[in-house]
């Protein structure tokens, strides 16, 4: 029982201690996406320009917590995953937390650097847009229970001192109340708007398993050591004709037009998720696995054509089946995590995305996604003036639209590899190299050529860094010299607008300054 | 970057065995195996369509439309062709001309590029209808059921790409004009200004400044951009000189603007012929395609044909496809000037438009008199070429003119015959028309009585009629087509009229058109077709009746009613045919069952 509680307090705690990761791409619709993006499929995943953010469970302390916190700051050394473990206390009062990167660069060409990327989530290594996030959080410990309020607000740039816009995008990405040990010992309830998110691969800025954005609810519970089950229900509705419509109509009485809701149907999402770790959550060294699922619904509805007769637009649903598993290693700061997913139908669109052609897609009931990705890290601390580290992330994906055409950009193939060996020298200041290789096919034949469409992409890049907190892959505040080089084939070149300059350059340079920081920032575990 | 490459070798084969997983879909259409898909251009049956009207097949191509407004697109897409293959096969057609391919002007004016006559960019396909892996599966499948593929191209014109800035305010302005009181009143769009033989001219409150300057569009979200190939960006390539407002004035015609601000090319110019022999055969050695139909043609000097037409074959024949069909449309009346284009170095066909208005209009659709049939026919000797063109399809064309009752620049047919006896005449002109000799062309729709008027009007979704296969007209065609297609004779006979009446009325010979196809293997088949409905007539009037090359005594089949028929001593038959009525007369020893 005892380690049940202090499983459940740290649980409330790590999440308090921000965590690292995250990054805005992922969910970027395609429209969204920076301007280097030249993916040309829809990436099942997200739409909304998703804040960077923690991700691994708040409530884990395994491999998870280990790849995504921000170790505890210290000069000294900070913690490694496990180390995080150590329960701080936790107090009642006002909380401050925060997200950030931001990053200023150029292509050695005298115009501003692009992170090079065909696919939907790029090795993040000479990623371009700022991003950051403000949390503020009442934490309260009451009656036995501990009861946190959280607003995160998330800006993503150009920012001001770049452009000179007072126009920074603003999104309110959690605002929730969530309380532990409600009820019965070991039970969390939540209810409110929050990302949901698990472990992430954290050198491609992507959550393979799991990454809802929802408005509702969900409840945790803890039974025993080695077993949390979780369950998510929310719902979200983006402003597409494939689930709202308003039109005008005349006013029932008097003048002008009242707006009405012709369609009007949110898509109802649950998401369930079991986690076990065979030799206990909290072991230094142990297994973690996960087994996950969503059930998406969305009702029956009309739409209204343009000449004014309604089309029926049948109810739709989806699923997502995923699998995770992972190992950790806390004394060698080490863990790997492999994942698996399946979604069919409206599972396999994020919660914020939809079929391409909304206007005339009117079910989703052939779209299908398989993705597995792998992310690693082990570090090694030689002595106080050297040590190492190496991270490892990888992931593929083949995605089908919903659309029943043979031929087409909908049908696509991607993935990405990345690996960063960095060396540490002295406690503040290191090195990362930094070698990946993106890869997209589609569907669909190029017009110029008469070939398949797709291409590759090899970068090599180098980061010299300073990290005033300490050694550690995790550890943050980094401040950073990023210089990445970019080859591109000839049919990644091709993926470009011909009035691209970069539709015509084999290599691509990107030398830039960029600072990331996470701390005290909330997790989103489900 | 050595390094690296051998690093991540064994992970880019992993790739590109992933990407096998959706590239898998490309099997079929990753190699275009170029070949003539055609022996013989007389045997094949042209089936008209617009893409965008025939069938929507892919919903990701449904971007903008607007499902009814006939001026809009309407969803139809190379993907809903090859779905709908079957029901074309149904129909008996052998080959199908699709509308043009390539990236248009999207919206001008209030109306949509559906039917793709506006180019702006030569090299890029227009996303409404597909992308090249659908239309290459769409030439496959067609070659694969023994279809062959005809491609709607554009020479003389691209589309409203530029606007004449005729009062230099850097802006293009629908209207132009003086006050009206103390200065002339005029009206000038600057999109589409009338022909002026000096070339468009500036104008202000001071008088004419000289030649308008040319502003090129920069709207990309409609595709109104600088036109491609990079030659047509330069001002020069254009003769500028307004829109055709006499359609008889020779110099107009050809080097004015087509109307709707399509602006007119200088097709004398070698760059511009270069580049419309590059971008067209690129097409071909990309697709397969088996034929251009080619619009617009007299509004291009000869010397472009003559230009044209040979480099086409010759490019596409040092890569192994011959046979490759050129005709045109010159939309026309004059049977000489139709001709004309068919002349030696020029095309190998062009539409018999003389023969639409004189025949399917005149005779068909308004009761006017056969013997107009034989007059337009004594022409043809005169005016069409007579040898097949040199590296061309092997026939001449006067004997391979593409025949046709109706297309989507003209109402349809039964537009003009709204009456009960409508679809009666429709099938009477439609037996003539797959019967006589050169290639038929149906226009869709025709199979489902569609009745539209002028264009739009007549450019129908086909999706409206269901695709029935039941319909009486439907049942027809798909009859005729066997019967054709069966029947060498109806292919490679000689065409001999043998009865054409100025009667009209209420003689025992009105209506009547009879006609002779012998091959010289001895094929053989005599075709009587009543065009006109009221009543009842023969192959004879008064003391004289048809006379035939056949033996006396010798017996012909009436394939369509199973009659038989016998030569007279003297090598007359009078044989009677109901109002819109037809035979088809085969020899006896020449009947094939099951058609």
């Amino acid at each position: 029982m005892r380690h049940v509680v202090a499983l459940v307090c740290v649980t409330l705690l790590v999440p308090f201690l921000g965590r690292p990761t995250a990054s805005a791409q992922q969910g970027a619709t395609p429209d969204e996406r920076q301007p280097d993006d030249v993916s040309i499929a829809p990436t099942s995943a997200p739409s909304e320009p998703t804040p960077a953010g923690a991700t691994s469970s708040t409530d884990e302390q395994g491999a998870e917590a280990d790849a995504d916190e921000p170790a505890p700051a210290g000069p000294t050394g900070p913690a490694s995953p496990g180390e995080t473990a150590a329960a701080p206390d936790f107090w009642s009062g006002f909380h401050f937390g925060s997200y950030g990167r931001v990053v200023a660069a150029s292509d050695l060409r005298g115009q501003t650097g692009r992170q090079s990327r065909i696919v939907a989530f790029g090795p993040r290594i000479d990623e371009d847009d700022s991003y950051g996030e403000i949390e503020l959080r009442r934490e309260d410990r009451m009656f036995g229970m501990d009861t946190r309020i959280v607003a995160t607000i998330a800006y993503a740039g150009p920012l001001f001192q770049y452009d000179g816009e007072f126009s920074e995008r603003i999104a309110v990405r959690n605002l929730f109340a969530e309380t532990n040990h409600i009820l019965v010992h070991g039970l969390t309830l939540w209810g409110g708007s929050r990302m949901v998110r698990g472990d992430d691969v954290y050198l491609m800025n992507f959550w393979p398993l799991d990454n809802l954005n929802l408005v509702g609810g969900g409840a945790r519970y803890a039974l025993d050591d080695d077993l949390e089950l979780a369950l998510t229900v929310g719902m979200s509705q983006p402003n597409n004709p494939f689930q709202r419509q308003v039109d005008l109509f005349p006013a029932r009485t008097g003048f002008l037009a009242d707006e009405v809701y012709v369609l009007d149907r949110p898509r109802t999402v649950i998401a369930g998720r079991a986690t076990w770790w065979p030799f206990g959550r909290m072991e230094r060294n142990g297994v973690k696995t996960v087994l996950y699922g969503e059930q998406h619904l969305l009702a029956a509805g009309e739409r209204r054509r343009a000449d004014g007769s309604l089309e029926a637009v049948p109810e739709d649903s989806g699923y997502v089946v995923g699998a995770q598993v992972g190992g950790y290693l806390s004394d060698d700061h080490a863990f790997a995590n492999l994942f698996f997913r399946y979604a069919r139908g409206l599972g396999a669109y994020d919660p914020l995305g939809v079929p391409f052609r909304t206007g005339t897609v009117v079910s989703t009931g052939r779209a299908e996604e398989i993705r597995v990705a792998l992310s690693a890290n082990w570090e090694w601390r030689a002595n106080a003036d050297v040590g190492l580290g190496l991270q490892l992330g990888g992931w593929w994906r083949i995605f089908r639209d919903a659309d029943p055409a043979v031929f087409a950009r909908g049908a696509i193939s991607e993935g990405a590899l990345a690996i960063r060996p960095m060396i540490w020298l002295g406690q503040f200041a290191g090195i990362a190299t930094d070698l990946s290789y993106q890869a997209m096919q589609t569907a669909a034949l190029d017009e110029r050529t008469g070939t398949p469409e797709g291409g590759s992409m090899f970068k090599l890049g180098f980061m010299p860094f300073v990290s005033p907190f300490g050694r550690g892959t995790y550890t943050r505040p980094h401040l950073r010299l990023v210089y990445t080089m970019s080859y591109r084939d000839p049919g990644a070149r091709r993926l470009y607008n011909e009035a691209d300059p970069r539709s015509r350059q084999e290599l691509d340079h990107f030398l830039g300054l960029s600072v990331e920081w996470w701390f005290s920032s909330s997790s989103y575990s489900p | 970057m050595a390094a690296s490459k051998s690093f991540f070798a064994p992970l880019l084969a992993c790739g590109l065995l992933a990407g096998s997983c959706v590239q898998g879909d490309l099997s079929g259409v990753r190699d275009v195996p170029l070949g003539p898909n055609v022996e013989e251009w007389r045997e094949e049956i042209i089936y008209q369509l617009l893409t965008d009207r025939f069938a929507n097949g892919d919903a990701q191509t449904d971007h903008r439309i607007m499902p009814g407004a006939l001026a809009r697109y309407q969803g139809g897409d190379w993907q809903g062709l090859i779905d709908h293959l079957d029901y074309l096969e149904e129909l008996g057609v052998t080959s199908l001309w699709i509308s043009p391919i390539v990236l248009n002007v999207d919206f001008d004016a209030g109306f949509d590029a559906y039917h793709g006559y506006w180019a702006v960019d030569l090299e890029r396909l227009n996303p409404h209808f597909g992308d090249l892996a659908t239309l290459r599966a769409f030439v496959n499948e067609a070659h694969a059921r023994g279809m062959s593929v005809l491609l709607d191209i554009v020479t003389n014109h691209l589309g409203q790409v530029f606007y004449y800035d005729i009062n230099g305010n850097g802006q293009p302005d629908d209207s132009i004009a003086g006050s009206g009181t103390r200065s002339p009143l005029s009206r000038i769009s600057e999109y589409d200004p009338d022909y002026d033989p000096r070339g468009i001219q500036g104008y202000t409150s001071l008088g004419e400044s000289g030649p308008a300057i040319i502003r090129f569009f920069d709207m990309p979200e409609i595709f109104r951009v600088l036109p491609n190939p990079p030659v047509f960006q330069n001002p020069e390539v254009y003769n500028r000189r307004g829109r055709i407002v006499d359609y008889n004035v020779r110099e107009q015609v050809v080097l004015g603007d087509f109307p709707g601000g399509l602006k007119d090319l200088d097709t004398t110019r070698q760059d511009v012929r270069d580049a419309m022999v590059d971008a067209y055969v690129r097409w071909v050695l990309l697709t397969d395609i088996d034929g251009f139909r080619i619009d617009t043609l007299k509004h291009v000097e000869y010397g472009f044909w003559e230009d044209f037409a040979p480099r086409v074959r010759q490019r596409l024949a040092e890569r192994g496809k011959t046979n490759f069909l050129l005709f045109g449309e010159a939309f026309d009346g004059d049977d000489a000037l139709l001709g004309s284009y068919t002349q030696p170095g020029r095309l190998d066909s062009v539409f018999y438009f003389s023969q639409k208005f004189w025949v399917f209009q005149d005779v068909f659709q308004r009761g006017g008199a056969t013997s107009q049939i034989a007059r337009l026919f004594a022409q043809r000797g005169a005016n069409y070429g007579s040898a097949p063109q040199e590296g061309g399809v092997g026939v001449a064309p006067r004997d391979l003119l593409v025949n046709f009752m109706d297309n989507h620049d003209v109402p349809r047919f039964l537009y003009d015959r709204p009456d009960a006896q409508g679809p009666a005449a429709l099938r009477a002109a439609l037996a003539y028309l797959l019967t006589e000799d050169g290639i038929p062309c149906i226009y869709y729709g025709t199979e489902q009585e569609y009745a539209g008027g002028n264009d739009p009007a007549n450019r129908e979704p086909l999706w409206w009629s269901g695709y029935r296969t039941d319909g009486e007209t439907f049942r027809w065609i798909a009859r005729l087509t066997r019967i054709r297609r069966g029947y060498r004779a109806l292919t490679h006979g000689d065409f001999q009229l043998v009865w054409t009446t100025e009667h009209t009325g209420a003689e025992g010979d009105a209506g009547v058109v009879a006609f002779e196809r012998q091959s010289p293997d001895g094929d053989y088949a005599t075709v009587v077709i009543n065009a006109q409905g009221a009543h009842g007539s023969e192959t004879g009037f008064e003391g004289n009746a048809m006379r035939l090359e056949r033996a006396p005594g010798s017996t012909l089949v009436d394939v369509l009613s199973g009659e038989s028929f016998s030569v007279g001593a003297d090598g007359t038959l009078r044989v009677a045919v109901g109002p819109y009525g037809a035979r088809i007369l085969v020899p006896q020893d020449q009947v094939i069952g099951g058609l």
